[in-house]
Formats: structure tokens, sequence, C-alpha cells
């Protein structure tokens, strides 16, 4: 399988997506990144890296039913892909390989 | 309890313009279900504010998305088309509309730019090797485009002749074969430029 290269904000969304299972979605997913970024998407910026990825197939989509809530509209779920899951693994296994050699960066900042 | 969910019409309405059909639900979905959810821990006033707040915030975003796949379909349903019929008719009218080609680019960066650096290079050219300048007469020139007209327009179009008892009906299909359509429209340009040329330059109107 050709394990493809993420971008920050398309491992985070990845990640996010992981982590929420099976009740990932639009307004879940966007809350998830906010969450573990701290910093605020819009709620059509974040279609964009998730349509990207949908695209390389590294993400699945399924249609959820309609909820009141929503207006009648229909969610897109989104689940990690066979590439997907192996991309992401890829990138925890490079981040990890850079930082080993230096782990005394840590709490060094302002000295 | 849900409250059903009435977003700011005009708001709601910008976004359908920048949202594709395939994710109308997604999207907007995803816009009434924060407005819903705002309205029920808020106010009404607070969840229309972040609404349009947020439309705003995605306007960019959604252009740019919707740019690219318009992009991506467009590329897409080029590789469809089949872009010639006959590659060796390509590159013979791509070489027989290159002497009108020259003049046409040199003549208008001289008359119309002011940049002589090109046609003067063509008259040094020219003097130094006299044979060349047969690639200006008006025979090569006219010739040249007429050849890459009819060579590419033959296998681009068909014409079909249907003979009835009383009358005589002609049916043209045009085919979608870009570089030959291309190459037409360039020799046609070309044609039409250097005719507009020569009558600037043959006709004076005097006044009365």
């Amino acid at each position: 399988m050709n394990i493809q290269s993420l971008t920050n904000i398309e491992e985070v969304i990845l990640l996010a997506i992981f982590q929420l299972g099976k009740n990932a979605y639009g307004v879940t997913i966007r809350s998830q990144v906010e969450e573990m970024t701290d910093k605020s998407f819009s709620v059509g910026a974040i279609y964009v890296p998730l349509d990207r990825l949908t695209k390389r197939k590294l993400l699945e989509t399924e249609i959820g039913d309609p909820t009141p809530e929503r207006g009648g509209r229909r969610k897109r779920y989104y689940k990690l892909s066979k590439s997907g899951l192996a991309a992401l693994r890829e990138a925890k296994r490079l981040h990890d390989a850079i930082w080993a050699g230096i782990p005394e960066l840590e709490g060094k900042v302002s000295s | 309890m849900v409250i059903p969910s009435s977003p700011p019409y005009l708001a709601e309405w910008i976004l359908r313009q920048l949202i594709d059909a395939e994710d109308m639900d997604a999207i907007l979905g995803d816009f009434a279900e924060e407005y819903s959810t705002l309205r029920c821990n808020s106010s009404d006033s607070k969840a229309k504010l972040s609404y349009w707040q947020q439309t705003f915030r995605s306007c960019l975003p959604l252009i740019g998305m919707k740019i690219s796949r318009h992009i991506e379909r467009s590329l897409a349903m080029l590789e469809k088309m089949p872009l010639m019929q006959n590659k060796r008719l390509v590159w013979i009218g791509l070489a027989a509309l290159l002497p009108a080609l020259l003049l046409v680019i040199t003549g208008v960066l001289q008359s119309g730019f002011g940049i002589t650096t090109p046609n003067d290079a063509l008259d040094a050219l020219f003097q130094r090797y006299a044979v060349l300048k047969l690639i200006i007469h008006p025979l090569i020139l006219l010739g040249g485009l007429g050849l890459a007209l009819i060579l590419n327009l033959l296998p681009a179009s068909q014409l079909h002749w249907d003979r009835e008892s009383q009358s005589l009906s002609a049916t043209m299909t045009l085919k979608n074969n870009v570089l030959h359509w291309a190459l037409v429209g360039i020799s046609l340009l070309l044609l039409g430029i250097i005719l507009l040329y020569s009558i600037v330059e043959n006709f004076n109107i005097i006044p009365r």
C-alpha cells in the first residue's frame, strides 16, 4: 500500500475522526479539531481538508438519516479508510522518530 | 427539546450559492445544527449573529472549494475528449501557419506596443539570407493559413449530403477534437488580422 504524507491539519482531522469513531460528522469533527488545536475553524473551512482527504481516499463517507435540528438535512459521516489509518500510523511513527532524540526541548523555551 | 431551526434567510441563500449540490445537506445541515444548539443554549439573536459570522468566515474556503471542484471537473471532461483525430495533420497545420504567426506577432508588437526588436531581428535575418524572404511571400503566408485551416477543419467536421426528391439537404457534424479546432481558430484569427491590416494599409477614407 502506498502510504501518503499528510499536512498538519490533515493529520489533526484524521486523528479527530479516529477518536470520534462512529459519531464523526461535520459538527463533531470541527468541535474535536478546535479542542485539539485550540484554534477556531469556520463550519465551511473544515470541509476543505475533509473534501481533500476524501478525494485522496484516506476517508470514507456514509450518509445518515435526516434530523429535525438540522432542518431535515442528512449528516455525512466520515471514517478512516485503510489508507487513512496507514497514513496516520506513518505520521505518528515519523513524529516519534524525529522527537526521540531531543527530549530536553520540553519546558526550555523561555530560558 | 428540539426547536425547529429557521436560520437567517439571506445568509442561507448566500451559502446555497457557494455550496455544491452534493455537499448541500452536509454543510447546510451543520450550519442549521449549530444554529439550533445555540438557540437552545442562549438567545435567538445570538444564534442569528453566530450564523452570519460563520457564513462570512466560510465564504472564502467554500469559494475555493467550489473553484477547485470546477477545475477538476473541467480537466476530467477535457481528458475524456479526443484531442485530435490525426496527429500528423496537426503538426503540418502548425508548420503551415508559422510564417503568418511570426509576421503577425512581430507586426503587432511593433505597431501596437512600439517593440521593434523582433521586427528588426527578422529584417536583419532576411538581409543576411535573402532566400528566407520567401516565407513572407503572400502566397506562402495565405497559402499556409489556408492549408492549416483545411487540414484541421476536415478531420474535425463532417459534411453529409442528402438528396431527396425535390431538395438537397446538408448536415454538418462537429467533432470534439480540441487541437484541430484550436488550429482552425488560430488560422481564422491570423487571416482576420492580415485582412484587416491590408484594408487599413491600402484604403484611405478621403474627406469630401
